[in-house]
């Protein structure tokens, strides 16, 4: 068998005019895993920071006792549960790489993660990642309805309104409610989130009470979302990356 | 031949490849017979292709890691997408003297007596607690106690962690030696 099989083979190769496939194939293939890891990676970071934005809103806003564990869990789980599959499938690439294999388990998860946090924090450093949160969260109308329950913002009586501003000065807001209902907003014993531009048409959050039915006073007066507005700046002053 | 040289020899000359086909045909062919339960020209056939994807895909082999390891890979690879394609009991594996010796020390810790355990009987009992194996308990033992692998040859030949490889070579040499304790082999 031996001698016909191997002439069998070398027959067939050069019957069936068989090449091998060209070095390049397999390079090309094996960076195209490694950009789709990378890729993977990336949004995760992204999500990373999400999470870290959400958990810092939430617990500095707990003190106005103004909003439920609810929000706090609801947005988080469905991040959480995204940043799990993106890590997973991630890992899944990884493992078909040349080299991904050889790992333990724990050991590329400890890694990813280790990744996720250090690259959140500097998508979050360098303006990116608030941005890239303030997008998702104000202008997808799916994540800013369903997730982050953007109508329970347009809640006067319950302390809670969004809008843009019209005009601002030291005491007072003009306030344009998602409604266009327009509102007097008494500022001066407020905390106002350093993230805040204070310019006209800016989108922001404020928690308060309402005194009447166009007047609020406000407690504490946010961006629309987490430190977005600061990259915003950022980009605007020319301080932040170049695309 | 030297696994550095093998890419660049056989694109200078595709008749190299019959050096390869004559080191690992006998290799291969047995490493088929007895992870799946396929008819010899079946085998044959099975082969065939696993050395014309050999050939297609020579370039993809990396000379950090070792050739055989590399081929083997492929060969798995491929007797997993028969086997998914023919699902079918695995019928009794057949052992040469050497291997079956070779198994027995990797199953016992100490010295057994050569003679009890060259006796006919025992080694039926062997072969088929060695069929009655989960197919990669059976291709692991094959890998390390019968074809003689390292771990890490056959991490690299099954893509798996070196650590996984360790467990599941014990994992698999327990099983069998309950398989043969269940078959009543602990003559």
């Amino acid at each position: 068998m031996k001698n016909t099989f191997k002439d069998a083979i070398l027959g067939k190769i050069k019957k069936e005019n068989i090449e091998p496939l060209p070095k390049s194939y397999f390079t090309n293939k094996q960076r195209i895993l490694w950009i789709s890891i990378g890729i993977f990676f990336f949004f995760a970071m992204f999500i990373g920071g999400f999470l870290f934005d959400n958990t810092t809103e939430f617990f500095g806003m707990q003190k106005y006792g103004q909003r439920g564990w609810n929000y706090f869990f609801f947005p988080n789980i469905v991040w959480l549960l995204l940043l799990l599959v993106l890590i997973f499938f991630g890992l899944k690439r990884l493992k078909d790489t040349t080299v991904g294999y050889r790992n333990p388990y724990w050991k590329d998860i400890l890694i990813g993660i280790v990744i996720i946090f250090v690259g959140s924090f500097i998508l979050r450093g360098i303006g990116i990642g608030p941005m890239m949160h303030t997008f998702i969260a104000a202008d997808i109308p799916v994540i800013s309805n369903i997730l982050y329950n953007g109508s329970s913002w347009d809640s006067p009586e319950n302390g809670r309104l969004a809008g843009n501003i019209s005009q601002i000065d030291s005491a007072k807001i003009e306030f344009r409610d998602i409604n266009g209902q327009i509102w007097e907003i008494h500022i001066e014993n407020a905390f106002i989130s350093p993230f805040v531009e204070r310019k006209q048409d800016e989108k922001i959050r404020i928690l308060g009470h309402k005194i009447s039915p166009t007047v609020f006073e406000a407690e504490r007066v946010m961006p629309w979302f987490g430190g977005g507005m600061r990259s915003h700046k950022w980009f605007s002053e020319g301080r932040g990356m170049i695309w | 031949m030297e696994d550095r040289d093998i890419v660049k020899r056989i694109s200078e000359n595709p008749e190299v490849f019959g050096e390869i086909v004559d080191v690992y045909e006998n290799k291969l062919m047995r490493y088929i017979i007895r992870t799946t339960d396929i008819s010899v020209p079946d085998a044959e056939n099975l082969l065939q292709d696993i050395f014309i994807k050999v050939y297609r895909y020579i370039h993809e082999y990396d000379a950090r890691y070792s050739f055989s390891s590399w081929i083997y890979r492929i060969a798995h690879n491929m007797i997993i997408d028969n086997f998914r394609k023919h699902q079918k009991e695995i019928g009794n594996i057949s052992l040469e003297d050497e291997e079956y010796m070779h198994l027995i020390h990797s199953l016992t810790d100490n010295n057994s007596p050569h003679r009890d355990l060259e006796r006919k009987d025992i080694r039926m009992c062997v072969q088929k607690a060695i069929t009655l194996l989960k197919t990669d308990y059976r291709e692991i033992i094959i890998l390390r106690c019968i074809e003689g692998y390292s771990y890490e040859d056959i991490a690299d030949i099954l893509k798996i962690p070196i650590g996984t490889a360790s467990t599941l070579v014990n994992r698999a040499r327990k099983q069998l030696r309950e398989n043969l304790i269940k078959l009543s082999c602990n003559s």
